[in-house]
């Protein structure tokens, strides 16, 4: 069978025999340049690959940071004392670094005979994530890692059934996109890469339209849940891969319906590459990689070992043992993953204090939130007099990605600390609750639904739930608000139980005439409410 | 800031109810600063859940390849327009 093309750009295929050969041109002018290692930004699927290659071929080492901020790369760059960074002719211009970008003419050059068309990261492949301590972190995996790596991912994809046309919205340098869209089709020569990374749902649907033989979605939650609630039409795909971010049964059921294939979600990290995966419309049980063990202790800690991974991994997150695999327990409490971006929450933290008016402060991880949204993360400062909101934001844009940037700042006189020093969160949200009330919010005792309500009996006999009309109903009450002249909006985020305690907070817009409402039983957000009011009572 | 119209409210307290902008008020949003980076400080998953919400509520599809995609999401003002001129029924 001959190769299916390794990419499709603008309608058209681009042949491997053109992407090795342009990458040995490419290699040729990275010789002639300065030595050292090389970091493709490329946003365009074929520039990066070709840049990866070429590096290759070049005998460079090949960098990638841990996001696209400016910030964070030049704290990569500052690691290395310099590195050659590449970029496809569109993307936008990286200030203060050495840069180069992929030309066009190499790709229009004739295809020399006999061009090699293997790749082995020899020269290994180093790929960042935030650090806890500000500091970008390096992972260098090697020749035996990616190969390994893109037979796995050959699996999940059963490449032998026939060209796969591959869709990939998310960026190829952090390792689920590195393993999807680089390794995966450099690997496997039934595949084929489109080029642009779709971003909007209607993006995502026409790429799917674009793309030759079996279609597979490459994806986050986030884009699937966009992908769901817009009512675009896909035409039906052969399976998609989704991860970054945890993924709920139902989401991942109606993924499957829209989307007409398997939606499997994998399991992995920067340190490992993907470990397991689990058809999440099924069951929640993770299947472990057949080149992979784990062991799990009693407390939940898990080591993986694989031929791959040296004397073993220790994971972050705890596990339970499943047939056949396991189940995950607690996520890593240091790391904040929004839209697949993932930072620790010790960085942030370092991040936030480096602010010249930052006197103490710490970033807690969003309250929880409904699946497939990004909620942010949260800070509490004890700042010089006269800082605002504002002025830490604009700080922290500069030192961490717009993603992880609070969008709640509470102002505080102190943070509480235990005796060797550790923030207490808790009390910190109760503090922020209060400061809540200071800054004008109108805060209220909240209510309770006692277990013998009238509306409970129907619904559900031995579980029972507050009906959503009942939890509004006291909300209104409890924020004291009477006359409502229209709902604009009211959404039920989280399930609320009889006997248990649910606060209730009221923003009055009075410019606008509206009000919003937010219930919320301990951590869970309840209901979210937008009213406008009756003239008279704003 | 200069006045908003009717339809600049409605879609300023679209952003802040679904963005979950918790520090801002609608009426805080000038019609004519940057919505993305700089001034509100907006980022791409934000453009992603007002892309959804916009199709939503106006059946308005937006799309990364529509030329004027950088204006469209430049300020509540251009945003406003967009959505007006091409708002389904």
């Amino acid at each position: 069978m001959t190769a299916a093309p390794l990419i499709l750009r603008d309608g058209r295929p681009v042949a491997r025999q053109i992407v090795f050969s342009a990458a040995a041109a490419l290699a040729k002018r990275l010789s002639a340049s300065a030595p050292g290692p090389i970091m493709p930004l490329c946003g365009r699927r074929r520039d990066l690959l070709v840049s990866v290659i070429a590096g290759q071929l070049a005998g460079r080492e090949i960098i990638l940071p841990p996001d696209d901020a400016r910030s964070a790369i030049r704290a990569v760059l500052r690691q290395f004392g310099s590195a050659l960074v590449l970029l496809s002719e569109d993307d936008p211009a990286v200030t203060g670094v050495t840069a180069l970008r992929v030309p066009q003419t190499i790709f229009e050059a004739e295809v020399p005979v006999g061009t090699a068309m293997t790749w082995h990261a020899e020269r290994g492949v180093t790929l960042y994530t935030s650090g806890s301590t500000g500091v970008p972190v390096g992972h260098r995996h090697g020749p035996d890692f990616f190969e390994a790596g893109a037979s796995a991912w050959a699996r999940i994809l059963e490449v032998e059934k026939g060209p796969v046309g591959m869709v990939v919205t998310v960026p190829g340098q952090h390792m689920f996109g590195f393993e999807s869209s680089v390794l995966l089709p450099l690997g496997a020569d039934t595949v084929t890469v489109l080029d642009e990374r779709p971003f909007f749902a209607a993006d995502i649907v026409k790429a799917l339209h674009a793309v030759p033989g079996r279609r597979v979605l490459i994806l986050t939650p986030l884009h699937l849940r966009a992908l769901v609630e817009t009512g675009e039409r896909p035409p039906p795909i052969d399976r998609a891969v989704i991860a970054t971010a945890p993924l709920d049964r139902e989401l991942a059921a109606r993924g499957e319906d829209l989307l007409g294939g398997p939606i499997i979600e994998v399991y992995g990290s920067t340190e490992t590459g993907m470990l397991a995966t689990r058809r999440t419309a099924l069951g929640e049980d993770f299947s472990t990689r057949d080149d992979v063990s784990l062991t799990i202790d009693a407390d939940g800690r898990a080591t993986a070992f694989g031929k791959f991974l040296g004397d073993g991994l220790v994971l972050n997150d705890r596990l339970e043992p499943a047939e056949g695999g396991f189940r995950l327990i607690a996520r890593d409490k240091d790391l904040l993953k929004v839209a697949g971006k993932r930072a620790s929450l010790a960085g942030l933290t370092a991040a936030l204090n480096d602010l010249p008016m930052v006197k103490d402060g710490v970033v807690l991880p969003p309250a929880e939130t409904p699946e497939g949204t990004a909620a942010r993360p949260v800070a509490a400062v004890v700042a010089e007099p006269g800082t605002s909101a504002e002025d830490i934001r604009r700080g922290m844009r500069q030192r961490v990605p717009s993603v992880f940037v609070p969008r709640r700042v509470a102002f505080l006189d102190d943070l509480p600390r235990t005796a060797v020093g550790k923030v207490q969160v808790e009390t910190i949200r109760t503090l922020i609750a209060a400061d809540e009330t200071d800054s004008g919010l109108a805060q209220n005792p909240g209510f309770t639904i006692a277990a013998d309500h009238a509306s409970l009996p129907g619904h559900f006999p031995g579980d029972p739930i507050v009906p959503g009309a009942v939890i509004l109903d006291h909300a209104l009450a409890a924020a004291g608000i009477g006359s409502v002249d229209r709902l604009i909006s009211v959404r039920f985020l989280g399930i609320l139980k009889a006997g248990e305690a649910c606060s209730v907070t009221a923003r009055t817009d009075n410019a606008a005439g509206t009000v919003a409402l937010d219930c919320v039983a301990g951590e869970r957000r309840i209901l979210s409410a937008k009213l406008s009011l009756r003239r008279g009572d704003v | 800031m200069s006045e908003k119209s009717p339809f600049q409210v409605e879609i300023a307290e679209l952003i802040v109810e679904a963005l979950h902008l918790e520090d801002m008020s609608a009426s805080e949003i000038d019609p004519d600063e940057p919505l993305f980076g700089e001034g509100l400080g907006l980022d791409s998953i934000d453009a992603l859940e007002l892309s959804l919400e916009i199709s939503q509520r106006y059946n308005y599809t937006i799309r990364s390849d529509d030329p004027e995609i950088h204006k469209i999401f430049g300020s509540l003002r251009t945003l406003t327009e967009a959505i007006e001129a091409n708002r389904g029924g």
